[in-house]
């Protein structure tokens, strides 16, 4: 293999390090004006008027909009369920709050201002008068009987209601010799990418084409929700992405701040560009993670985990973001973690409250589900006196079962986790790290360790068609186009975004794998819908698992034309030749003769009338790739074990890492400096997620840590050195082997430390629960039961 | 409100620039000079995205006006590659997988620029150290760390040979 | 992000500026390095109608050697400080405070004039010069001159000092620390060197037959303004270091205290870990007395 599996040099990289890549920030258009959102200081409030005159009056404010006129412009924001719903109860939303507001940094209004630092300054010109009303941020008292209702269309504080129950579940709790009951909690926080959102938005009203650049990771999508909601013809919007610093699932969002500005423009028929200031994306972007797992294990003595019930509730925030249902299906059915369990029911609900809406980001909640089991899997070894790693080898589905449908439809396709398992260990030196932890515990020393092992899902086969409908089954798909041209350059063309995972360089290797020819001469384009076919985008762990074959099979296609082309220009069948990259070769009677690369793609555009009849001109091809047509929520199936030694400092409460081990099988790898760098960033971002980062909010739903001083991304200083080690187990049902893997780093270390403490410290005689595992939360579980002296 | 009239170099090259007294140097860099790749990633001088060297120091350019620029000598990462030649730290960068979405970048790169000039020797804790005033949200500093301990010795060979 | 519109001055002298707050003081913002003062712009937390530059201002930017103890202008950067031989020899506490200043990139800017004008309870500087003890004030000038403040009595509450608002800090005197002087400066922050939570200044000195005569145990960012860790320093000053029972002396470190909740760290979190960090700070310090 030329390309495939090496460490490449990014192509990308040149123009990131010298400052020449363009972000949503650097375009600017002539006659831009930029604009600014009027946001809600209060978390629950009636609007009772909302006073433009002071604003209209003022030279630096071109337009202005408010919920009102939002309203009646525009359709209500859009939302989907990703499984079948037992009811999705659909609360109203506009672009801009009409009568209510139901959480603090709600955009109320929208203006247009002549220049960036105008903008700042009249806003508070825009005044608003509120009547605030109750506020609730709890989602376990929004579901109390007399609680006030968030939305008046809705019951209850319950948008939506969720269902999946698999196998024998009353079976398996009937065989049970005990049930491990358990309630876990990750608090609110967020991906906060360094670069905020941001869209520019430009409409010409008499072509009533709307062009729209924005930070986004679903170009296609995107155009499809502005068509919907601002009733315009979909063929008649252009969406560009730029190169997006960094997007997370954050950037999936169709924020109503995207549909605002666009109605600026379609307003005013110039360019309006809004870029996010960072304390509004701390309070008003999404927020993720805030989950609560209720959880019962039905076990047998032995340590065989027989099934478990869930209850799942998503504190969902003032609205219904348009993806909440992804996290809140994926915190609780997987929690069947990579085991043999008979039965599972999982029940989820996504509350109301006066918070910001909860919506995707990365690993899609299945981060609570792996911390839930994998806590379980602990605590049930502990009570049978076994060791955690031997209830896990008890368990764990084995390489004969698969492929293997568990009891909750995951259809996991190959690979060896028992053996990851056993790699994990090795590496760590596990007796050795346990006869560590006995001895430092002689010396009033907490050493711990905590380990999660799961089966993730590289592509989605939900939402991925442009308005997805819900209770209808749907497969991820990919498609693409591939042109060569005549000077035998290649340019590979995909609807989706660069967010900063290398797509240009591994789609390159994968082509210039295919085609045999220099990496050099492939480029890869994304995030333009006008010249590119539909993709559901950067999103899902899609690029490798399904994105890339795609890319893989449309390199075929095109191999297949050249060789064709080039065996009718030789006058020879297309079974006796053979390509080379460089040329076409046939063994004829006559002796080798052969055609090069270059003169059939000249003659493919330029001497047409040497084709055979029938066949297309030019070098073009497409590429396609369905997933399998499998009831199941992923196309492919990564796996990792995560494993975490830390030090619990039990007089301050602080963290320190001793080691962290990885090992990871993503099927086969194209470049494998880029999976490990997304491996290595992602759980550094767990570990900020679990430790250090923790959106606040008051009584009155006010945010507290809304500024980076407050909300504590960490730095340099606080993630430590990460090991990472690799099985490549190919997935068989890809052309290629591969499978995604973007996400899947970043649901094992939430478990992996809450795991890690606990086994540094329950012996002490707490319970270790609830994240964020800050210093002050641990100091308060010890506080009760520390000894002095 | 009085603008008023400042002259600085950035890049080598000299400008001379009428502003009002709150502009933000980061907003006089990229919106007045054009020079967009120092980047904004908050407004708390935390994220260290806007981090350009001034007068040899790194500074953070969204947290100082752009009138404290005058008589200044600044580079940007616009003006890090000589003559079109990548810079032992943007080399190290790119050889050690170093960035991801490129938006931390440019202000690493300045910082590591700062840390290995001040120290040409570090040590790992000394570069994570030296990197405390900029984020990154995708690479979990790990190669970042190596880049810039590469970048060392690739401008210690440098000066060697000199 | 963006602040609200100011009128600007860069006065190139002292009495410039001392004229211009008195006659416009009610309107206007000094701003030495920024580092405080252009954050709390940005966010529009203040709106001052004039900013008052120092930074054309000669002859406040300096670390002099005055025998007793050492001179330093009020607009000396945090990195100054760091990289200062002067003050490594002489008062080596005050660079164990600059390097933990916010990050790099802010030590370039930021001036320890402005970081004791700023009064934050977090600051880095002020525990460590209370901890340094008599002999350790700041100059200031005004309408009516020049005055000394002994700095033990400078900081008063929350973002507030005995500075009068005409006033304008212009040095800072700290004194030489003596030979064999423990000290050590400890802060604890959640994340890298953010504003701490607990921070722990220690100097200490031993007298010829082995006991603690200099003893200040001060503790910064446990309530408004740095206080003294009295009991503890009670309990160490004229004992032996071998005849101490070092936990015993610091479980009474935060007596008396009503430490302050924030978003980071609650009261009672402060109040738990003050004695753990007193602790490490006083043996940090010790080693350093002995060596």
């Amino acid at each position: 293999m030329r390309y495939i599996g090496k460490s490449i040099k990014r192509k990308e990289d040149p123009a990131f390090l010298t400052g020449n890549a363009t972000y949503i920030n650097d375009i600017s258009l002539p006659g831009m004006l930029y604009a600014g959102f009027v946001r809600s200081p209060y978390a629950h409030a009636r609007i009772i008027k909302v006073n433009t005159e002071q604003a209209e009056a003022d030279s630096r404010i071109v337009a202005i909009i408010t919920g009102e006129e939002a309203a009646s412009k525009t359709q209500p924001m859009p939302v989907y369920t990703y499984m079948v719903a037992k009811s999705v109860e659909k609360p109203i939303r506009h672009c801009l709050a009409t009568d209510r507001v139901r959480y603090v940094g709600e955009a109320v209004a929208v203006i247009a201002a002549t220049d960036m630092y105008s903008a700042a300054d009249v806003i508070d010109s825009v005044k608003v008068e509120y009547e605030p009303l109750e506020v609730l941020i709890d989602p376990e008292k929004a579901l109390e009987p007399g609680a006030i209702k968030l939305h008046d269309n809705l019951d209850s504080n319950v948008g939506m209601v969720i269902t999946r129950e698999g196998g024998d579940v009353v079976g398996a709790f009937k065989e049970a010799d005990f049930v491990l009951k358990k309630r876990f909690s990750i608090h609110r926080h967020m991906g906060s990418p360094i670069e905020t959102r941001g869209i520019i938005a430009d409409y010409n009203k008499w072509s009533q084409e709307l062009t729209v650049w924005c930070s986004t990771q679903i170009p296609h999508i995107l155009g499809a929700h502005l068509a919907d909601t601002l009733q315009i013809p979909q063929q008649n919007i252009h969406v560009i992405a730029p190169f997006v610093g960094g997007g997370f699932g954050h950037k999936l969002q169709f924020a109503p701040e995207y549909v605002a500005v666009c109605l600026l423009a379609m307003k005013i028929g110039r360019p309006v560009k809004w870029i996010e200031d960072r304390s509004e994306s701390l309070k008003a972007w999404v927020h993720a993670r805030e989950q609560i797992s209720e959880i019962e294990v039905a076990v047998k003595n032995d340590g065989t985990l027989l099934g478990a019930k869930v209850k799942l509730i998503t504190n969902g925030g003032g609205y219904l973001d348009d993806r909440v249902s992804g996290p809140t299906i994926g915190a609780a059915i997987w929690a069947v973690g990579p085991y043999k369990m008979k039965g599972f029911r999982a029940d989820m609900k996504v509350v109301l409250t006066n918070k910001c809406p909860y919506g995707a980001y990365r690993g899609f909640g299945v981060q609570m589900g792996v911390l839930t089991i994998e806590r379980c899997v602990d605590l049930i070894a502990h009570r049978l006196g076994m060791d955690p790693m031997d209830v896990r080898r008890k368990n764990l589905v084995t390489p004969d079962m698969l492929p293997h449908r568990n009891v909750i439809g995951m259809c996991f396709d190959s690979g060896n986790y028992p053996k990851a398992l056993e790699m994990a260990l090795e590496k760590a030196g596990y007796q050795q790290l346990r006869e560590e932890q006995r001895r430092l515990r002689k010396q009033g020393r907490y050493i711990g360790i905590g380990l999660t092992i799961a089966v993730e899902a590289g592509g989605w086969n939900t939402y991925t068609a442009p308005m997805a409908v819900p209770f209808v089954r749907t497969l991820d798909f990919a498609n693409l186009t591939l042109k060569m041209d005549i000077s035998t350059g290649v340019i590979l063309s995909i609807g989706d975004s660069s967010v900063g995972t290398g797509h240009h360089t591994t789609a390159a290797q994968v082509i210039a794998e295919e085609l045999a020819i220099d990496i050099d001469k492939v480029k890869v384009i994304e995030g333009d819908t006008a010249i590119s076919l539909y993709d559901s985008g950067t999103r899902a762990s899609r690029f490798s698992g399904v994105v890339l074959p795609a890319a893989k099979l449309g390199a075929i296609n095109l191999k297949e034309k050249i060789k064709k082309l080039g065996a009718f220009l030789l006058g020879a069948s297309v079974e006796d030749v053979e390509y080379t990259g460089d040329k076409v070769i046939w063994m004829s009677e006559a002796g080798e003769q052969s055609i090069s690369l270059k003169d059939i793609a000249h003659a493919a555009y330029a001497e047409i009338a040497r084709l055979p009849v029938g066949m297309e001109a030019g070098l073009e091809s497409r590429g396609s790739f369905v997933a399998p047509n499998i009831d199941t929520v992923g196309v492919t199936w990564p796996y990792m074990v995560h494993l975490a030694v830390v030090e619990v400092d039990v007089d301050t409460g602080f963290i320190k890492f001793l080691r962290y081990i990885v090992v990871d099988d993503c099927g086969t790898v194209v470049n494998p400096a880029i999976v490990e760098s997304q491996i290595i960033g992602a759980t550094a971002m767990c570990i900020g997620g679990s430790i250090y980062e923790e959106l606040v909010y008051d009584e009155d739903g006010q945010l507290l840590t809304g500024s980076f001083v407050d909300y504590l991304v960490p730095t340099a200083l606080e993630i430590p050195s990460i090991e990472v080690y690799h099985m490549e187990t190919p997935a068989p049902q890809i052309p290629g082997g591969f499978k995604g893997m973007g996400e899947a780093p970043n649901v094992y270390a939430y478990g992996a430390i809450i795991n890690a403490v606990a086994d540094a410290i329950e012996h002490l005689g707490v319970e270790v629960t609830a994240m964020p595992l800050s210093p002050p939360n641990i100091l308060k579980l010890l506080r009760g039961v520390r000894k002095k002296g | 409100m009085m603008k008023r009239t400042i002259r600085l170099t950035v890049n080598g090259k000299q400008y001379v620039e009428e502003v009002e007294p709150r502009m933000l140097l980061v907003h006089l860099l990229r919106e007045r000079l054009g020079l967009k790749g120092t980047h904004i990633g908050c407004e708390d001088t935390i994220c260290g995205a806007c981090t350009i060297l001034m007068n040899g120091n790194a500074i953070k350019s969204c947290t100082i006006l752009a009138l404290r620029a005058d008589g200044a000598n600044i580079t940007t990462i616009e003006g890090v590659a000589a003559e079109g030649k990548l810079h032992p730290v943007q080399e190290a960068f790119w050889e050690e997988h170093a960035l991801e979405c490129g938006y931390c970048t440019p202000g690493m790169v300045i910082s590591a620029i700062q840390l290995l000039k001040r120290n040409p020797n570090p040590t790992e804790d000394d570069v994570r150290h030296g990197l405390e005033g900029n984020l990154c949200r995708c690479t979990g500093y790990q190669n970042i760390v190596k880049a810039v301990l590469s970048a060392a010795k690739k401008l210690n060979k440098r000066t060697k040979s000199d | 992000m963006i602040p609200a519109a100011f009128d600007y001055m860069d006065p190139t002298n002292l009495s410039e500026v001392i004229d211009i707050l008195k006659e416009r003081g009610n309107d206007a913002k000094l701003m030495a390095g920024g580092m405080s003062l252009l954050p709390l712009l940005k966010l529009r937390f203040v709106e001052p109608k004039i900013i008052v530059d120092l930074w054309k201002v000669p002859g406040l930017s300096y670390i002099k050697d005055m025998g007793q103890y050492l001179a330093i202008g009020a607009m000396t950067t945090h990195y100054e400080i760091e990289a200062s031989e002067l003050i490594k020899a002489k008062c080596p506490i005050l660079i164990e405070a600059a390097k933990v200043i916010g990050s790099p990139q802010v030590r370039n800017l930021g001036t320890i004039g402005g970081n004791l004008v700023h009064a934050d309870p977090a600051a880095d500087y002020p525990p460590v010069l209370v901890a340094l003890g008599k002999g350790t004030s700041v100059k200031v000038q005004g309408p009516s001159g020049e005055r000394t403040i002994p700095l033990e009595k400078f900081f008063v509450g929350v973002f507030e000092t005995q500075l009068n608002p005409n006033e304008v800090l212009t040095e800072i005197q700290v004194p030489v620390q003596k030979k064999k002087t423990g000290y050590a400066y400890l802060k604890m922050s959640r994340r890298g060197s953010d504003p701490g939570i607990v921070n722990v200044a220690i100097i200490a000195r031993q007298s010829g037959s082995g006991v603690l005569e200099d003893m200040s145990v001060i503790l910064g960012s446990v309530t408004n303004t740095p206080v003294h860790a009295y009991k503890t320093e009670e309990l160490l000053r004229g004992k032996r270091i071998d005849a101490i029972n070092l936990d015993e002396a610091v479980e009474m470190a935060a007596d008396g205290l009503e430490p302050t909740s924030t978003v980071q760290a609650d009261a009672q979190y402060r109040l738990d870990v003050t004695p753990v960090r007193v602790k490490q700070a006083l043996i940090s310090s010790f080693s350093l007395m002995i060596h």
